[in-house]
């Protein structure tokens, strides 16, 4: 440091480099070292084994479908009740669960509380089984609803803290890829774990439980991901001073009805898009058996390879994403691409795997632009609550829509069907192009490029340091400026050099 | 808002610019001429014809009255559809006698008579060749016969729900010409021309698995143009008849039963087609996207077909729920010997070595819906008729929703890119005229207050 002259301020303005927390031992290496990308990828696999307990728990009834039927003695209608006791409730319980995350708990205790619904629901679950009391498992999976898709809203959340302007689209992907590989190995594992354990015990609701104890065992391990992500968080937050750019406001409820239009119009794509895709997949089987003459067997190939082909390539195209920018443009053309499978799968006689394949591309590339937008224009105190207020929103749509299209399928077939999902996706390409529009006469922030973006946040830094000088409002003066205003006070001449009407004109910066 | 409101604001809006009228315009234009279009294809066949439906007509021997006294025999059922029209006349006869059997016969004129010589065609120990015919004979100009002659059942194991090619692999089938049928005149309604054969097998060892059981036909004719109520609104002229075809609770001799059924199809110099058309449109008949069309043709016209939509039920209430697919197999060599002896074709028939013969399968069910064993029951739904077959179209419906909801999204996506550009220029002008204007304001103001 130099030494001050005359014209330096007396009192030390905080410097940001100078009092860093000095970091020793395994802290000091690039794994533990929050400022550092190693470290951040290695929480990026707890925040992605942060949901991988829900999502293998949320399809274990799928995995053992039969087996829960035989031993519990349901018919499939009762079976199904334990997915509408998961998802009808989850159409309310995710936005204040967002809500909660923002105003009550903060982050890394909401994450904490919500792992440990899941694992409570899950251990109620399985307890329901051991007990051959049905009643009891759809409160387990009533419980783990509370908790499940709450903790996708935190899993969003630290993506944004800890990846935002980084790798952020990646790491949606990378989430999504991760959500279907939970579902996948349970698909894969649980049967057989049923088998395994039924040699030792025979079948029965007790072999069921124990196997649904193995499901619960995966919630320990997303538990134990939430504890080490809220101590790596306070850590990280502490190191890297986060709190200190907060201002401290907290959300109200109210406060959602104040959310910019982008964020609307980015609700309307997500429920319009997703609607257009899942609740297809789910009336799938038959069509590709019976207009493209598949069997049974190469017919469920076709329609899992949406969720196939999503888990391999949303991080790459997250990626993408993240090198390019221009998130907007992206979620566009991932819907003209969706609409234009659709298209396909509607008037055309074409192989379902072309259209299925790019459906799942497009599908991709959609979730990982789509999402990360929230995080430019929501402001960072209000993410949970604007992501859970999304997934509800979400939920509400699949739960209805997929009941809609049901009946339009038993009433007016599937071409009727796909005439439907093409008018919802026209929807979303409308909001796709009203967001482009509203947001170019903004000025384009969400669909610059990275370079533009990058360009951008480093002016905004300047002009934030700028502002923040402005707002001091007792400056550190320099011994010059203390000496002319004693003399002044006692008024005594002023240096010549101090001419109080041109050092106003300095003010304004009219005469530079 | 109400409706006019809402149109005199769309159309204000709309009158903003006057490339958007034109288009409206456009668009309204294009809409007329859908519903000009539209009632064009509906008004088209207005043409219908005097459709009536008689039991054993001119019938006055004791083998042809229905009594309950002789309940455990076969009812000699003869019902005769005469669908009048200005200018010819189409017979279709259904009968049980010998085995169910359609006769289809079309005259030019349209006072031609059935005749039934009732003595001769139910001599059971004889030929009853002649026994039916047609007057004036000259009149008539077409002819043809569908049998229904085989109940096929298989066990299918593996569940690949596919008819073996050898009969060894089958259960005995039920014969269809060893049936007892019921008195068909208790269900017939003449005003809404359906009625049901109804049928047990008398076949040894086999009667017990009848015993709640039943097969059946019900047919059903038509007065007007239009698509049937009941999956899978197959269409409907008054140049057809329908039928369903139900194997009702019938024991099943296997654990995974599947049946599948024998026809027969008997015609004059024609020829014979297995069409399978592939359509886009299931909107009548979801998930169903086939249509199978069986058609005698003569020089380049059709003049008659048996269509078909392959799918079956296994409920008596028809839904998708309860739909699963047929298989259709290909069309066979029939020999004369394996006519049935007493059917109504070899009484109408009088050279059988002179007609076209040809024998069909059609099996029911598919792989995964647990076979006739999950249900006992199945149903499938055919029509036999003259002419060309109805033909599908897309409904109104349809092409209105796909017009406008892709018309839509183009015309927002014109005016959105239109717009950018517009605003880019601007822009790009106004940016300019900014940067002329102002010197940057701030500048090392810190400076000047230290």
């Amino acid at each position: 440091m130099a030494e001050p002259d005359e014209k330096s301020p007396l009192v030390k303005r905080r410097n940001s480099s100078e009092d860093e927390e000095e970091l020793t031992g395994c802290g000091a290496s690039a794994a533990c070292d929050p400022r550092r990308a190693l470290h951040r990828f290695l929480v990026l696999w707890l925040i992605c084994f942060l949901s991988f307990g829900s999502y293998f728990c949320y399809d274990n009834p799928a995995a053992l479908q039969s087996q829960i039927k035989k031993d519990m003695h349901v018919n499939t209608g009762t079976f199904m009740t334990l997915y509408s006791w998961y998802s009808w409730p989850n159409v309310i319980l995710c936005f204040f669960g967002g809500f909660l995350l923002d105003r009550v708990f903060g982050i890394r205790l909401g994450t904490i509380i919500f792992s440990l619904f899941v694992l409570a629901g899950q251990c109620v679950f399985a307890l329901g089984a051991q007990l051959n009391l049905f009643w009891l498992m759809e409160a387990g999976r009533f419980i783990f609803g509370i908790g499940g898709e709450s903790l996708a809203v935190a899993q969003n959340t630290y993506a944004v803290t800890w990846f935002r302007g980084k790798e952020l689209n990646m790491v949606f992907g990378l989430q999504l890829s991760f959500s279907r590989v939970g579902s996948t190995v349970n698909m894969n594992v649980m049967s057989p774990v049923y088998k395994w354990i039924s040699g030792y015990v025979g079948e029965g609701y007790i072999t069921l439980g124990y196997a649904l104890w193995v499901g619960a065992g995966t919630c320990v391990l997303s538990l134990l991901c939430g504890l080490l992500l809220g101590y790596y968080d306070k850590r990280a937050a502490r190191i890297l001073k986060r709190d200190a750019g907060k201002t401290g406001e907290v959300i109200r409820i109210t406060d959602v009805k104040d959310f910019p239009a982008t964020f609307w119009l980015i609700t309307v794509i997500c429920v319009a898009y997703y609607v257009a895709v899942f609740p297809f997949i789910g009336l799938g089987l038959v069509f590709f058996e019976e207009k493209f003459d598949l069997n049974p067997t190469s017919a469920n190939a076709v329609n899992s390879l949406v969720y196939i082909i999503s888990a391999g390539a949303s991080p790459v195209l997250g990626f993408l994403v993240d090198k390019t920018g221009k998130n907007v443009f992206w979620v566009i053309l991932a819907i003209l691409v969706t609409l234009a499978c659709h298209m396909m799968l509607a008037f055309t006689f074409w192989n379902p795997y072309i259209a299925m394949s790019i459906m799942g591309v497009s599908y991709s590339l959609l979730a990982c632009a789509l999402w990360p937008i929230v995080a430019f224009i929501i402001p960072e105190n209000q993410l949970g609550t604007a992501y859970g207020f999304m997934q509800s929103i979400q939920n509400l749509g699949l739960a209805v829509i997929s009941i809609v299209a049901g009946s339009i399928v038993d009433q007016k077939g599937y071409l009727l069907l796909e005439v439907f999902f093409l008018a919802w996706l026209c929807l979303a390409l409308i909001a796709g192009v009203v967001l482009y529009l509203v947001d170019a006469v903004r000025g384009g922030a969400l669909n610059m490029s990275t370079w533009e973006r990058d360009a951008q946040e480093e002016a905004e830094e300047k002009a934030k340091a700028a502002e923040q000088d402005e707002r001091v409002r007792f400056k550190p003066r320099s011994a010059f400026a203390l000496r002319n205003r004693f003399y002044s006070r006692i008024g005594a001449k002023l240096p010549d050099h101090f001419d109080i009407h041109t050092s106003s004109f300095f003010r304004r910066g009219v005469t530079q | 808002m109400t409706c006019s409101n809402l149109k005199h604001h769309v159309k204000e809006k709309m009158a903003a610019s006057r490339q958007a009228r034109r288009l409206y315009t456009c668009l309204s234009r294009f809409s007329c001429a859908l519903f000009v279009f539209a009632s064009l294809a509906v008004g088209k066949e207005s043409f219908s014809r005097q459709v009536s439906m008689h039991y054993n007509p001119g019938c006055n021997i004791t083998e042809c009255q229905s009594s309950p006294s002789n309940d455990n025999d076969t009812h000699n059922n003869l019902v005769h559809i005469l669908a009048r029209g200005s200018r010819d006349s189409i017979h279709y006869v259904w009968s049980t006698i010998g085995a169910p059997t359609v006769l289809m016969v079309h005259t030019t004129s349209k006072e031609s008579e059935l005749k039934v010589d009732w003595e001769k065609l139910l001599t059971t120990n004889g030929d009853n060749s002649g026994a039916i015919t047609f007057e004036p004979s000259n009149e008539v100009d077409f002819s043809m016969a569908v049998m229904f002659n085989k109940i096929w059942e298989y066990e299918d194991l593996h569940d690949k729900s596919e008819l073996p090619e050898d009969d060894t692999e089958m259960f005995e089938p039920y014969d269809l010409s060893q049936m007892r049928w019921g008195d068909f005149n208790l269900t017939m309604n003449t005003t809404g021309l359906t009625g049901n054969f109804t049928g047990a097998t008398t076949q040894s060892d086999m009667e017990s698995l009848f015993q709640n059981g039943s097969i059946s036909f019900r047919i059903h004719a038509f007065k007007t143009d239009d698509r049937s109520a009941d999956l899978p609104h197959l269409q409907y002229t008054s140049n057809q008849t329908q039928f369903d075809f139900t194997i009702d609770s019938v024991e099943p001799r296997g654990n995974m039963s599947r049946y599948a059924m024998e026809l027969m199809l008997l015609t004059e110099d024609k020829h014979l087609d297995l069409k399978k058309m592939k359509s886009i449109d299931d909107e009548y008949t979801p998930g169903v996207f086939e249509l199978f069309e069986l058609t005698m043709t003569h020089s380049d016209q059709t003049d008659s077909y048996v269509q078909w939509k392959p799918v079956c039920y296994t409920k008596s209430t028809r839904s998708m729920a309860v739909a699963t697919p047929t298989k259709t197999y290909k069309l066979k060599d029939l020999d004369t010997t394996s006519i049935p002896a007493d059917t109504i074709a070899r009484a109408y028939f009088t050279n059988l070595d002179r007609l076209q013969r040809k024998a069909l399968n059609v099996s029911f069910g598919l792989t995964g819906d647990g076979s006739y064993v999950a249900s006992n029951f199945t149903s499938w739904t055919a029509s036999v008729g003259y002419g060309e077959p109805p033909s599908e179209r897309l409904s109104l419906l349809i092409i209105i929703v796909i017009s406008t909801g892709l018309g839509i999204p183009v015309v927002i996506i014109m005016f959105g890119g239109l717009f950018i550009c517009c605003r880019q220029k601007d822009g790009d002008k106004g940016k300019k005229e900014i940067m002329d204007e102002y010197p940057t304001v701030n500048g090392g103001e810190t400076d000047a207050i230290n």
